[in-house]
């Protein structure tokens, strides 16, 4: 269900949203087959792009041959961020997905974003190793999907998981 | 590379939370976490539903089904496709999930916030249905 298509003035993303993305986040992101058959692979961080107009994920092409192929044919992307500590949940949709080469200017961001995902999960009990096993990765393998919002839903656990998200400005 | 689910089992105690896509109608995806995915057998597996509106739209609209699972033992993943076969909301299965979902309720601090609705037991789709990524 799309929710609005916002205006370059009006990003489906606030401020709120776009700093919560940013942080330790377990980030997760899907698309479909021309089967509906649905492909989906772990992003290793994410880029705000034009103050909130647009996303940009990481993710690793040999993890994710099938969800790039599926990005490529239909443009069309579904985008989990969820932080273990507290179960915030936020789900972004974009229709205009486009894979864009990766740019080791970008790899900070990764590095960055690791470091809050251990800050967030080590003290749940999960080892570091399995996270840096998890976030391993080489700047010849990984490309950056970018995409602009057009609808965003809490996905929180509650009564009001689904509820689609206004943007506030 | 295909695998049996009874391999991965200790992908499915949700110590790291699974992701389910779907996908509507028109072609667009939609991802979730799960709470947990119970092991029936190599065929077929039983997933929660508590919160999933949209993913149950789908999956009652004849989605295919993606679960991506996580090894907590070794980082390893895997992506397993289903589709859906029945829901079932009362019986063994229900109630041992039931138990199951009281449990990670309490250990999350989200008592009273999980609660089973009913459940959908799946079963694998494709004969290559376990994919490890490598």
């Amino acid at each position: 269900m799309i929710v609005s298509i916002p205006s370059l003035a009006n990003p489906m993303l606030d401020r709120d949203n776009a700093a919560f993305i940013q942080t330790g986040v377990s980030i997760s992101l899907a698309a479909c087959g021309q089967d509906r058959l649905p492909s989906m692979s772990r992003g290793l961080g994410c880029k705000i792009i034009d103050s909130g107009r647009q996303v940009g994920v990481f993710v690793k092409p040999s993890q994710s041959a099938e969800l790039l192929e599926n990005i490529r044919r239909t443009r069309r992307v579904a985008n989990v961020f969820s932080l273990p500590s507290s179960n915030r949940t936020l789900q972004l949709k974009g229709c205009d997905a486009r894979i864009v080469p990766f740019d080791v200017a970008d790899l900070p961001v990764i590095i960055a974003h690791m470091a809050d995902f251990l800050g967030e999960v080590l003290p749940l009990g999960m080892h570091e190793g399995l996270v840096r096993t998890l976030f391993a990765c080489a700047a010849d393998d990984l490309v950056m999907v970018v995409y602009s919002p057009t609808a965003a839903f809490s996905q929180t656990p509650g009564p009001k998981a689904g509820e689609p998200l206004a943007a506030q400005p | 590379m295909s695998l049996r689910i009874e391999t991965i089992r200790e992908c499915l105690e949700g110590i790291i939370p699974g992701h389910i896509a779907t996908c509507d109608g028109a072609g667009m995806p939609n991802l979730a976490y799960l709470s947990q995915v119970q092991f029936i057998d190599n065929e077929h597996v039983a997933l929660s539903y508590q919160f999933f509106n949209r993913t149950r739209q789908n999956i009652l609209a004849h989605s295919p089904v993606r679960l991506l699972l996580t090894s907590h033992l070794t980082a390893a993943q895997y992506r397993l496709s289903l589709e859906y076969l029945r829901t079932e909301t009362s019986g063994p299965l229900f109630e041992q999930m039931k138990a199951k979902l009281a449990g990670i309720a309490s250990h999350t601090g989200m008592a009273g916030v999980f609660r089973l609705l009913d459940e959908a037991a799946t079963r694998r789709k494709q004969r290559r249905c376990v994919e490890a990524i490598m």
